[in-house]
């Protein structure tokens, strides 16, 4: 047994009007508690100027880590750079960076460690949903897919859906427009809006980064109201958040493929344990193995499977429990 | 367009001109050759050639729209002939700027102000000819400072070169537009209404100016409605007449009579040697003109109160009612009125008499409620009130004719007809009880209005910043007589207006003198006052210092009491 | 045009100044910009020389009403079976109800020749407002709507306060406002999306389908497309409005209570925003952080746009109107050719900087040509 010294955390948040920011922080914090850890956070407002903002005060104030849900290290470079230098360990949570890498970035890394959800592999189980639904409409299916390019994990999201639709010959992409950051729900709901018109035998909508689905929805509605698929198109995105479960509970959206990114949160501070307690590196793995359980088991949540109250999913595997008791085990805890 | 300009392709034009116009050998001569331009339908300038020379002070008169400005834009580089050239010293030039112009040594000096308020004098006079500079890249203030005061000197203006040019007089702002043109190594100045709202002193002072500038080689083109100045000043007069030039003289072969005779054209002589009164109505745009005693011009049935030239001379008794009072008013825009009192009754018109900057505007503003006095009292019609704004002011029943009409007077943006009902629009509403204007009535309300004032426009739809200044200043009467008052104030009536529209407006003044309402006058031009006034006060430094009655109110009394001479016939008032 | 302007050397022989109006005067009268709304007697010139004045006049008047219909055609021509469907020209209607309400409350504040900065965050507020009531407190749909109303009312009327009676500047006042109002959007909401409990009857705002299955939503921007109109260009307020945004000074010097027509353009404003963000927030069943932002650009470029139409250079409801179809429906036709959010933004931007620049030229040419030798010497 050994202790774990009382550490404080520097937290740089993504928004913290995001719920999934929320989830993640929260989750974060949660851990730290267990370990008797302070959380010192900031939000940095998706602003990448209130982000680097955020990160001088981190380091101002000594953190003994700085930890970070979901910002590319393009963004805060600068910052980074500075916290490397003053010898602070800085880790990532998240979304997928890199396309098909193991570690966060193939390239120059700046962060220490970097602990995210699959989604590659999210986009593959959520295609393959779509599939199976489109197997019993005849004919050509048309696709819109809504893409996000800015983000790294919007990229890797798509990719994993290309790699299952490319062995459809009947489903086809017709139009991928890309979702504007600056003009997330209004924007989506007009552009949703056109190529609906344009393409009327749209069978799936394709949302890639959640944040625009109730535009998509919004247009969706317009067009086909009271009607249901095969009539109207599939609306299919990521992440059953309270918002979108009460969207697939009233029949708006088709599916959302779901994993517990807070997960990310736990490993963080898990990592951050051995870290400080042992000496040991932190691991170079983005989901280490932890006695082969599988953390980010995919889950697609239709309206059969939708959790009541509109909750977030249960956990398949119980995170809370499982690093809970394993530094119960491990550390004298305070 | 044919441009023959363009066939020399001799361009004397630089960037940079301050430092260019040093190295080039001093202009002798600026020529107009054949300037022709019209505006849509109208002919603006047909085949004008004029010379102008350095050292020669040229008077260029006209009546309102005979191409003064016109001609004026060109040579500044405001704006380009359709036809003609500008020679300097005989070769064609191109002048497609006021830079262009300035760098040929032709600099304008406009009728409207044209500072920048919040820079200094210095920085106003160098604005765009480059200031000096310390390593390339600072302003140097003392070499500027000390240049500029070298040109203020010579314009004979007696300010700091680091005060704020917002904070200076009208006539001070002038000489420092003047400054400008010499800094800019003007040859030729052009000056254009540079008396406007100045007093005989100031005159007296812009007219040393330019002599002594002609003196040092600078050539003035002076142009003003005041034949006077005219006479007094120039050398030569350049007279323009639907837009040509119809006649060039030395001055000394003039006098008043013919000057005026040339101007108008000799049809119009005979009427014209009353000047001021029973005017016909005459346009004063190009466009149209009506004949003397045509409908438009018949005055209504309403009895004029003096059949002509005369002074308004009535036995004192007969006058009405006092209609406003004012007594020991201090206050006003920078505390400019001091200790003001006057008197005015129904059926009175009170001359107003005072030096720019005596305060005669600050105090008929506050008589409008503009700005609030912090001292003495407001007596209309025997009751103390106060005005707390322009709108408690026409409530009450006083109506201001603004001395700045393009913009306080009227709304340029606005129709003839929207402007004419804007005060007492809510008299057209078609049910009491609801804000809704009826529009034919209130239409036909305007274009009763418009025949009676004689306002030259095809109809109330007309935009009234197309209007000539005279016909603008009818709207802006037009708009009180349609809402109805008992105190009238007009303040500066005549500025900028042609000699017809002159005398038009002193008539309308003389009918509502003679309807009962009470008037007030603001002059510049004494002439006027004590050609139309029943009464004048004369305000000095803040204060009014006298008054004066029937055969007292003349000219040389006027200005005796502004300059402050023991006259023994001046009484306070109050 | 020669013959017209004949006249001009004539002497004192006309017969009378009104009887004898010159061709040229007609084609100055008729072309000259009149007033703050449409000139009802605008005369057409009858000259040759008038026919470039004409097609002006008409392109003034009706330059962004054809602007739309040639948009319209166009794109219903290249794409006859997607863009010229019932369905999708009631998609860009109900698309443009909000964004018009919210032009519609800002043009009033133009008209007035003030700046308000803050109707985008406004929105989001009063849609916050609204919902965060019903979502939160659990409040009826009517205290919801009456709350947000009032929100709106009170940071109209301190708008207002600031910069007609405390003379600030609307730009800084109203940015200032505009920052605050989002902060108060963010404790509003607690920082989250809101979308639990909203009254049915709330989202029917946004969503029922009414006559000809045309969305409710289009209806209430009609209505108040409507009173807006009549209010500016019919009434004595309209009046006044146009008057102190075309020169306060003159305005005040003719006695009109100046501070209250600007206290009551921002007043106005704010309501617009709220009822915009109320149909907006409906539409979407939602209220989500920083909702307005997206909406503020938009709604100056559509006003904008509007001063090319209808009345010559001037802020007016219908061309506002008109500016936001217009913008809908360039949106919905790029997108339809596959053309990209960055191309579009492009495109509307330089749609809106060339109807400014044809609106502009057009009237100085006319200036020009109607003024002939006003303030001659």
């Amino acid at each position: 047994m050994v202790s774990v010294p009382p550490e404080t955390i520097g937290y740089l948040r993504y928004v913290a009007a995001d719920y999934s920011d929320g989830l993640m922080y929260n989750s974060f914090v949660q851990a730290a508690k267990v370990l008797g850890w302070k959380v010192v956070s900031c939000d940095g407002q998706g602003t990448p100027s209130v982000m680097a903002a955020c990160m001088s005060t981190l380091i101002s104030d000594h953190p003994n880590a700085i930890v970070n849900d979901g910002i590319p290290q393009s963004l805060i470079a600068a910052g980074l750079q500075q916290a490397k230098a003053a010898g602070i360990p800085l880790v990532y949570t998240s979304g997928t960076l890199a396309p098909g890498s193991t570690s966060i970035y193939s390239g120059t890394n700046l962060y220490d460690a970097g602990f995210t959800t699959p989604d590659q592999q999210m986009g593959v189980d959520l295609a393959n949903y779509v599939v199976k639904q489109l197997a019993s409409v005849p004919g050509t299916k048309d696709v819109i897919d809504q893409t996000f390019p800015v983000a790294e994990w919007g990229v890797v999201r798509n990719i994993g859906m290309e790699s299952v639709l490319s062995g459809q010959p009947d489903i086809k992409i017709v139009a991928s427009p890309q979702a504007n950051s600056a003009n997330l729900v209004q924007g989506t709901t007009t552009t949703i809006s056109a190529l609906l018109s344009q393409y009327p035998k749209t069978k799936v909508v394709w949302i890639t980064f959640d944040g625009t689905v109730s535009g998509a929805a919004q247009a969706i509605q317009a067009k086909y109201a009271g009607q249901t698929f095969p009539n109207a198109p599939l609306l299919v995105t990521f992440y059953a958040d309270p918002q979108t479960d009460q969207l697939i509970s009233q029949g708006v959206v088709s599916a959302a493929v779901n994993v517990q990114l807070q997960a990310c949160s736990w490993i963080a501070v898990d990592q951050l344990a051995q870290y400080f307690a042992r000496k040991t590196p932190m691991s170079p793995d983005v989901r280490p193995n932890y006695s082969g359980l599988n953390f980010f088991q995919t889950q697609v949540i239709t309206k059969a499977n939708v959790p009541a109250g509109n909750a977030f999913p249960a956990p398949p595997v119980n995170y809370v429990t499982y690093f809970t008791a394993k530094w119960h085990d491990e550390f004298k805890l305070p | 367009m044919p441009d023959s300009t363009s066939a020399s392709p001799v361009h004397r034009a630089h960037h940079g001109m301050a430092a260019h116009v040093g190295r080039r050998q001093p202009a002798e001569t600026f020529a107009a050759d054949g300037l022709s331009k019209r505006y849509g339908g109208v002919i603006a300038l047909r085949d004008v050639s004029a010379t102008f020379r350095s050292g020669q002070i040229v008077g260029l008169v006209g009546k309102n729209g005979a191409g003064k400005s016109t001609l004026i834009k060109i040579l500044g580089g405001a704006t380009h002939p359709d036809r003609g050239r500008i020679l300097v010293d005989g070769e064609p030039v191109r002048v497609r700027s006021p830079h262009d112009a300035l760098a040929l040594g032709i600099a304008v000096v406009h009728q409207e102000l044209a500072l920048v308020p919040g820079l200094s004098v210095a920085e106003n006079v160098w604005l765009g000819l480059g200031y000096p500079r310390v390593a390339a890249l600072l302003v140097a203030r003392s070499s500027l400072r000390e240049r500029t005061a070298e040109i203020l000197d010579r314009v004979g203006l007696r300010v700091r070169a680091d005060a704020a040019a917002g904070s200076l007089g009208i006539a001070a702002q002038r000489l420092v537009m003047i400054a400008r043109g010499l800094a800019a190594h003007a040859r030729l100045l052009i000056l254009d209404e540079p008396s406007a709202s100045f007093t005989d002193e100031e005159i007296g002072m812009l007219h040393q100016v330019v002599r002594s500038l002609a003196a040092d080689g600078v050539g003035t083109v002076y142009v003003s409605h005041r034949v006077t100045e005219i006479l007094a000043l120039t050398e030569r007069v350049v007279v323009m007449r639907d837009g040509a030039v119809v006649d060039e003289r030395a001055t000394s072969s003039l006098d008043r009579q013919a000057l005026v005779g040339m101007i108008s054209g000799g049809a119009e002589e005979e009427l014209l040697a009353e000047v001021g009164m029973a005017g016909p109505v005459v346009p004063d745009r190009s466009g149209v003109v009506a004949a003397p005693g045509s409908g438009a011009a018949a005055p209504s049935g309403k009895p004029s109160a003096n059949g002509s030239g005369a002074r308004p001379g009535w036995p004192h008794s007969d006058r009405g009612q006092e209609a406003l009072r004012v007594e020991h008013l201090a206050g006003g825009r920078d505390n400019r009125v001091v200790d003001a009192s006057l008197v005015v009754h129904e059926g009175e018109i009170l001359g107003i008499a005072g030096l720019v900057g005596s305060g005669r505007t600050e105090l008929v503003r506050m008589l409008f409620g503009c700005e609030q006095p912090w001292k003495g009292s407001i007596v209309l019609r025997g009751r103390k009130v106060h005005i707390g704004s322009p709108r408690a002011a026409v409530h009450r029943g006083i109506a201001l004719v603004p001395e700045d009409r393009r913009n306080e007077g009227a709304l340029l943006s606005f129709s003839v007809g929207y402007n004419l009902t804007l005060p007492s629009l809510s008299s057209f509403r078609r049910w009491p009880w609801l804000a809704w204007p009826a529009r034919g009535r209130e239409r036909r309300a305007a274009e009763a209005m418009m025949a009676e004032l004689g306002v030259v426009a095809s109809g109330p739809e007309t935009a009234v910043d197309t209007l000539s200044g005279g016909n603008q200043q009818k709207v802006v009467v037009g708009k009180w007589l349609l809402r109805d008052a008992d105190v009238f104030i007009f303040d500066e009536p005549s500025i900028g207006i042609d000699v017809h529209a002159k005398a038009e407006m002193f008539r309308r003044i003389a009918m509502l003198a003679a309807s009962g309402k009470a008037v007030i006058v603001i002059s510049s031009e004494f002439e006027e006052l004590e050609e139309h006034c029943h009464r004048v006060v004369v305000m000095r430094e803040g204060r009014s210092v006298g008054e004066l009655a029937d055969e007292e109110v003349s000219e040389s009394n006027m200005l005796a009491l502004c300059y402050g001479d023991d006259d023994p016939r001046h009484r306070r008032v109050g | 045009m020669v013959d017209g302007s004949s006249s001009v050397a004539t002497g004192p022989s006309g017969p009378e100044a009104h009887g004898g109006r010159s061709d040229a005067e007609a084609v100055l009268a008729g072309a000259g910009r009149s007033t703050g709304s449409p000139s009802p007697g605008g005369r057409p010139p009858a000259t040759r020389q008038g026919a470039r004045l004409r097609l002006y006049h008409i392109m003034a008047h009706y330059g962004l009403l054809i602007a739309l219909i040639v948009a319209v055609a166009g794109f219903s021509l290249a794409r006859p079976s997607s863009f010229w469907t019932v369905g999708n020209l009631q998609d860009i209607l109900t698309q443009s109800a909000a964004p018009a309400i919210l032009a519609i409350g800002l043009t009033v504040v133009l008209v007035v020749g003030d700046f308000d900065l803050s109707i985008g965050s406004m929105l989001g507020l009063g849609g916050s407002a609204a919902v965060a009531m019903m979502s939160l407190h659990g409040t009826d749909w009517e205290v919801a709507l009456i709350v947000a109303l009032v929100v709106g009312l009170i940071a109209g009327v301190v708008n207002g306060l600031l910069i007609a009676y405390f003379k600030m500047s609307s730009f800084i006042v109203t940015l200032a406002m505009g920052t605050i109002l989002l902060g108060v959007n963010f404790l509003v909401a607690g920082n989250q999306t809101l979308f639990s409990n909203i009254a049915p009857v709330y989202l029917d705002f946004g969503r029922l389908r009414t006559v000809g299955n045309i969305n409710l939503q289009v209806f209430i921007a009609l209505g108040v497309a409507i009173v807006a109109w009549v209010f500016l260009e019919r009434t004595e307020t309209g009046r006044y409005m146009y008057a102190v945004g075309g020169n306060s000074n003159a305005a005040r010097l003719s006695g009109l209570a100046v501070q209250r027509y600007r206290l009551a353009g921002f007043v106005l404003a704010a309501i617009a925003a709220v009822v915009a963000g109320v149909l907006v927030t409906a539409q979407g069943g939602a209220a989500i952080p920083n909702l307005g932002a997206p909406y503020l650009l938009p709604a100056y470029a559509a006003a904008f746009l509007g001063t090319a139409g209808f009345s010559e250079g001037a802020f007016n409801v219908a061309g506002t109107v008109v500016g936001v179809i217009f913008l809908s429906v360039i949106a919905a036709g790029l997108t339809m050719f596959g053309i990209s959010t960055g191309w579009i933004d492009i495109v509307q931007g330089a749609i809106l900087i060339s109807a400014i620049l044809v609106s502009d030229v057009g009237r100085r040419m006319v200036a020009a040509a109607v003024r002939p030798t006003a303030g001659a010497g």
